[in-house]
């Protein structure tokens, strides 16, 4: 069996979010009639069709992945323009009633629904544009029909000056939904 | 570790006892609270998110789905679900890296 260095996929965009220990998965099998592949290149990875994962910490001067990225200070303290969490608010509202106001609760639908709607309200979010921000949006929907006690509650720590969130209800005769985006600054 | 820790604030703040209506509002307040004062404890330079929801148990459905614009390698979350026999706690914890 040839010897095969392992080394760094760096192209794949999608395996660049997954942390290191998550990616360190060993499997690998070799596509029919390919001899040994040299795997150096991340242009010949994707060429041999093989199904390895190994981020190696040797390769990492050669530049292709860069897990930590080093960013230069730029000395801001405070956000140029602040999170605004009543635009946010309205923007939410917004797509909770158009989504929801004929629909009825069904377990199966409204799993999808809730990830759906927590997508397109941060999507709408993210058109903002709010510079050097990060955003949490949790979408909760649940049957009205048996009328059960519920309590929500949050709490954050962060930078009061800077961060901030929005909180939306909406409730129709069937179902409520419940938003809560946060949007929180990074230094 | 943020697991055990936010397991432990939630038992000790609801553990015995039964959905109680008028108190429920004292309960998500304390669980949260605890749970933050735990993770500041840990003095890792984070920001946190914690929510609650107590719900009564009454055969109703709930979904809950979150979407987060962060820094995937730095940034993460965890969710834990605890039951007795007459309630739902669900606490969530997203941390943020300054």
């Amino acid at each position: 069996m040839a010897q095969v260095k392992p080394a760094v996929r760096g192209t794949d965009h999608k395996r660049q979010s997954i942390a290191p220990s998550v990616g360190a998965a060993l499997k690998r099998t070799q596509a029919p009639g390919m001899g040994a592949p040299s795997m150096r290149s991340h242009g010949q990875n994707l060429e041999t069709e093989t199904n390895y994962d190994v981020i190696s910490m040797a390769d990492r001067s050669e530049g292709i992945y860069r897990r930590n990225l080093q960013y230069e200070n730029t000395y801001k303290m405070e956000p140029d323009v602040r999170f605004m969490a009543g635009c946010v608010e309205k923007e939410a509202e917004d797509v909770l009633t158009e989504r929801l106001k004929d629909m009825k609760y069904d377990p199966a639908t409204c799993k999808h629904l809730s990830q759906e709607l927590a997508g397109i309200i941060m999507e709408r979010v993210k058109l903002f544009a709010f510079k050097r921000y990060k955003f949490v949006v949790v979408v909760s929907i649940g049957s009205l029909k048996e009328r059960p006690g519920m309590q929500f509650g949050s709490r954050c720590l962060w930078n009061k000056g800077t961060d901030s969130f929005a909180n939306v209800k909406f409730a129709n005769g069937s179902l409520f939904a419940v938003a809560m985006i946060y949007g929180l600054y990074y230094e | 570790m943020a697991l055990t820790t936010v397991l432990v604030s939630v038992e000790g703040v609801i553990g015995g006892n039964a959905y109680q209506h008028n108190k429920v509002n004292q309960w998500t307040s304390n669980v949260v609270e605890q749970c933050l004062n735990q993770l500041t404890k840990l003095g890792k330079p984070f920001k946190y998110i914690v929510t609650c929801v107590i719900m009564q148990k009454n055969g109703a459905g709930l979904h809950t789905a979150s979407s987060c614009f962060w820094d995937n390698t730095t940034d993460g979350s965890c969710t834990v679900r605890w039951e007795n026999k007459t309630m739902y706690c669900i606490v969530s914890v997203f941390g943020l890296a300054i």
